[in-house]
This record gives C-alpha cells, sequence and structure tokens, in this order.
C-alpha cells in the first residue's frame, strides 16, 4: 500500500511577517526635515551597508528614527551568490545592526557583487542553472542560520542573461523560496525592467511565485533608453509598473510597500505623496 | 520617458527572428564564468561575449554587456563625488572626473564598504590648495563616521588640583581633527558652502579644528597659536609642556578662553592625571 506524504504545513502571509503599510528609503538628504517633524509614514527601509563601518553620525539617525518608526534593513554587499566564500563576518554585522535598531527583517539580492577579492559595486546577475542553484540555496540556508531568521530576497534587475542557464529567473526564485523558506522581497520594477530588457512576460514571472513568501514589495522608477531600461529609482513610477504592483496583489502578494527613490531626490513631501499612491492603486 | 494611461496593458515584449548565433562555447563552471564577467565588467572582455551572454530584444550580447561596463567606475566616482564638493567645484567637471579617474585605476576596490574608500584622493590630489581642501573635506568625512563623542564633563576639570594641572593628559574627541596648511582651505569652503566658489585664494598659512556634536559637524578657524596648543595636547603632550611650548606668545587669559571654548564645544573627551 502506498502512502502520501502529508500535506506541507500551508505558508503563512508574508511568513508571519508584519505587514507595516507604506514606508519609503530613509535617504541623508531628508535627514534633518525626518528629525525635525516625524512626518506621517508607515516605516523606513534603510540600506544596511550605510550604517555599517561607521560609528558616527549615520548611526545616530537611524537609532532617532528606529525610536519613531518601524524599520527595516536592506543590504546590497551580501553578495550572496559569489564563488568567494560567504563573508560570514557581514553577515554578523548584519545582526549587530539588526539587532541594536530592531529592524523586522534583512533582505539582499539574488546576485553576486565581487569575486576574487575584487569588488564591482554592482549588483551582478547569475547564471540560472542547476550547479547555480545549489550553490545559491546553500548559501541562503548558511546565512538564514547566521541570522536565525529568515532572508528576504529581492529579484534583480538585470541587463544581459548567460546563455548557459537552464532554468528561468522566476522559477529558480520559486524553488529557493520553497527549498529554503526564505522570503521574498518583489520588486516590481525590476521585474517590469528585465521583462523589458529580456522580453520576459512579466506577468507570467509572478504567476510563478510563491505569494505567500512575498514580505516586502518594491515600486520605483526607472529610466527608458528606448533599447534597454535601466533600474536607477529616479522619478515617479509609471503606470505599467504600478499595474504590476495590482497584478501581484491580485494574485496574492501582500508584501509591506516600499517606494524607492534614489537618484534626482525631490523634498521629502514629493517621496511621500508618491508612496501614498501606492494605498490607491490597491483600493 | 514615455508615459503610459492607467490601466495600460502591460508591454510583452517578443524576440525578434533568430539571429545568427555563434558555436557555442564550452559551458564554463560558476567560479570560472563569475571570474570572466568580473574581468570584463572591470578591464576588458575575453573571448567572444557571444559565446557567454546572449542577445536581447534589441541589442547584441556585446552591446548589452558595454552598458554595464561604466557601472563600475560611475559607482566609485559617485562615491568621490559625495565625499568631496568643495573639490570637485574647485577644479570643475572635466579635472574632477580625471581626478577621479587617477584615484579609481590606481586603486581598486576590494571593501564591499565605500564609507572610507575617498581617503585615497587626497593622496593622488595635486598638491598645493587642492590637496589642502581635499585634506579638510575629508577630515569632515571622517567627523561623520567617528564614534558619538564622549564629552569632557567641566566639573571633572575642575576637579583636578592644581599640581595636577601640569601632568594632566587630555583626550580628543574620536570626531576632532586638526587641518592646517599653507592655504586659507576653510575661509574658501565656508565660501562654498554658502554658494560662492572663488578662484583659488593666495598662499595663507591657516588651521581649522573639525569636530562632531550631536549629528552636526563645525569647523572653528585656529590661530597659530592656540593651533600649537591644541595640536600637541591632541598629540598627547600634557599639559605643563604644551603650555610652555607657547609660553611668551599670549596671555593667561586668551588661553583660559581657549580651554573655556574648547571643552564646550566637546573637543575633549576626557582627560587624565598621570
Amino acid at each position: 500500500m502506498s502512502s502520501t506524504p502529508a500535506p506541507a504545513e500551508p505558508v503563512p502571509t508574508r511568513l508571519g511577517l508584519p505587514d507595516l503599510g507604506v514606508g519609503i528609503g530613509l535617504r541623508t538628504v531628508h535627514y534633518p526635515e525626518i528629525l525635525d517633524r516625524w512626518p506621517q509614514v508607515g516605516w523606513f527601509e534603510v540600506i544596511s551597508d550605510n550604517y555599517l563601518h561607521t560609528r558616527g553620525r549615520p548611526l545616530e539617525v537611524l537609532e532617532q528614527v528606529a525610536a519613531h518608526y518601524p524599520v527595516v534593513m536592506h543590504g546590497v554587499s551580501l553578495n550572496l551568490g559569489t564563488t568567494d566564500p560567504l563573508d560570514e563576518g557581514y553577515v554578523r554585522a548584519l545582526v549587530q545592526l539588526r539587532d541594536h535598531v530592531g529592524a523586522r527583517w534583512v533582505s539582499d539580492h539574488l546576485c553576486w557583487t565581487g569575486v576574487g577579492g575584487r569588488q564591482s559595486h554592482d549588483l551582478l546577475p547569475l547564471p540560472y542553472t542547476e550547479e547555480s542553484y545549489a550553490h545559491v540555496r546553500a548559501r541562503v540556508d548558511r546565512v538564514q542560520a547566521l541570522l536565525g531568521t529568515p532572508l528576504v530576497l529581492e529579484n534583480p534587475s538585470t541587463y544581459v542573461a548567460f546563455r548557459a542557464s537552464t532554468l528561468t529567473e522566476w522559477d529558480f526564485l520559486a524553488r529557493l523560496c520553497r527549498d529554503t523558506g526564505c522570503g521574498l522581497l518583489l520588486d516590481v520594477n525590476n521585474v517590469y525592467v528585465s521583462a523589458r530588457n529580456h522580453g520576459w512576460d512579466p506577468l507570467a514571472y509572478l504567476d510563478a511565485l510563491p505569494m505567500a513568501h512575498v514580505v516586502q514589495v518594491h515600486v520605483a522608477g526607472h529610466t527608458d533608453l528606448g533599447t534597454h531600461v535601466v533600474d536607477t529609482h529616479i522619478g515617479p513610477v509609471i503606470a505599467p509598473v504600478w499595474s504590476l504592483l495590482r497584478a501581484a496583489w491580485d494574485r496574492g502578494a501582500r508584501g509591506s510597500i516600499l517606494l524607492e527613490w534614489d537618484a534626482e531626490i525631490p523634498p521629502l513631501d514629493r517621496v511621500l505623496a508618491e508612496a501614498a499612491h501606492a494605498s490607491a492603486v490597491l483600493s | 520617458m514615455e508615459r503610459a494611461s492607467a490601466g495600460a496593458a502591460l508591454p510583452v515584449r517578443r524576440s525578434g527572428p533568430p539571429r545568427r548565433r555563434p558555436p557555442p562555447e564550452r559551458s564554463l563552471p560558476l567560479p570560472e564564468l563569475q571570474g570572466w564577467f568580473l574581468a570584463a565588467l572591470v578591464e576588458r572582455p575575453r573571448g567572444a561575449v557571444a559565446g557567454i551572454l546572449t542577445d536581447g530584444p534589441e541589442l547584441s550580447a556585446a552591446a548589452r554587456l558595454e552598458g554595464m561596463r561604466g557601472a563600475y567606475r560611475a559607482r566609485l566616482v559617485e562615491c568621490l563625488a559625495d565625499d568631496y564638493p568643495a573639490v570637485a567645484a574647485h577644479l570643475g567637471p572635466t579635472a574632477f572626473h580625471a581626478l577621479c579617474g587617477r584615484v579609481v585605476a590606481r586603486h581598486p576596490s576590494h571593501d564591499a564598504n565605500l564609507n572610507h574608500y575617498g581617503r585615497v584622493l587626497v593622496d593622488v590630489a595635486p598638491r598645493g590648495f587642492t590637496r589642502e581642501l581635499a585634506r579638510l573635506e575629508w577630515a569632515l568625512v571622517e567627523a561623520v563616521h567617528a564614534p558619538t563623542p564622549a564629552r569632557l564633563d567641566p566639573l571633572r576639570l575642575a576637579a583636578l588640583a592644581p599640581e595636577q594641572w601640569a601632568d594632566a593628559v587630555f583626550l580628543p574627541s574620536p570626531a576632532l581633527r586638526v587641518v592646517s596648511g599653507a592655504w586659507p582651505v576653510n575661509r574658501w569652503y565656508q565660501a562654498f558652502r554658502e554658494g560662492d566658489t572663488r578662484p583659488r585664494p593666495a598662499r595663507e598659512a591657516s588651521a581649522v579644528a573639525v569636530y562632531r556634536k550631536g549629528t552636526r559637524v563645525w569647523r572653528m578657524d585656529l590661530a597659530p597659536t592656540p593651533r600649537r596648543l591644541l595640536s600637541a595636547l591632541v598629540e598627547g603632550v600634557p599639559l605643563g609642556p604644551a603650555l610652555a611650548s607657547i609660553e611668551g606668545a599670549v596671555g593667561s587669559g586668551a588661553v583660559m578662553a581657549w580651554f573655556q571654548a574648547w571643552v564646550q564645544e566637546g573637543l575633549f573627551a576626557d582627560v587624565r592625571s598621570r
């Protein structure tokens, strides 16, 4: 008599992490105004790396902000996919910062940033193969063991693709979520950018993702150069990206929403107004 | 940037007719592939790009890679521009970007964190006014990132017995930097901060104390005699010998006024009696 495996435990929405509503990035240019008037916003996302390797003013500001708002840490230097040894010191520094300011979760990108001791300071694409999958899966497991909590992984914006790839990016991410229990930072602008750059169907991308794993959602502007699109985080979010947010929502994504506006940054009220549009899109 | 009306259909791009592709190269193991890719970004691609990367809907594999190649240098230049806005204004965009190019070429980045990368620009900047201005701006960066300074409690200072004064050693705030040189860089920098980018000034020896109170970084001009005294104290010279080094240059009233200002501004973290 054959036995059937017990059905897997359903994954709680956002992996059980809180819904923080709509937030914005904490940016240096807005520090004085934020510290002066404590604006109405759900939460702040901080770039983890700006608050590591410093014991001065950036940390003081973050401590004050974290005393007033929920904060979330978003990094760019985990270098998850590198074939260099994992920088466990970096992960421990993230843990220390997270615990110091009470960050609700820690995220970074499905990418690599350097190898052979050299840094590119860019989020570099991975080939999507069984070899890279096994490598990244082991890395996620190790990082999560060090964090003691799920790692939240952002889908990247990419501009090149490897002929060696045998898997789609969306299937790679979906498998990673299911095999490791990691969370997803669903960047719908990155889905748009990558779909334009590679000729993908963005809705097929969303269809493949396990939406219960979506802890956070990014919306952002970009720069359209005609032949390709660059994820510059400049400017307001365009309508097709808002539509992707709606499409993700319709598919069950309930992550906390964050507007990224990281270059040519306007006054704080403009950024807040753009972020608030997310609520209108989902209403 | 194109705008679409609300609710517009999402773009679904389809590939054009298949392009003629070169024969596929052998599949590189992941470490080798990453080494190839990083070298292709920061140096030059080795071998046929089309054997490793795919064409896109609009661009060839080589063109897609070329679009990424400038990002490494651009990020380091952006970091340097953030740390040295006054040097950038003084040199102008062309000369500043040329300086940044020399910095990046001589000092490739090995650390993911760029908070301290900019230090190397001071060594590469042209000697003279530019280098001294860079030194001032780097002192400001260091003041930002220094640990939250403890402030010497004036009561602790007052509690020192007179016979302890000569041997008292003052511990500087971690955020304190004394910047001195042959050019009036702080005066030029102040004008720059007020929106007035002036030509290079005439040579004139100057000194400035850079420090932080709370979240704000401050600059305090130092005349020659207080500069000599403060520099000696910062180097750990006990108070007695430090005062002896300026004996006769100024009266005790002036010295007391400097001390009061320095303590009030938080230039010292502690005082220890030997």
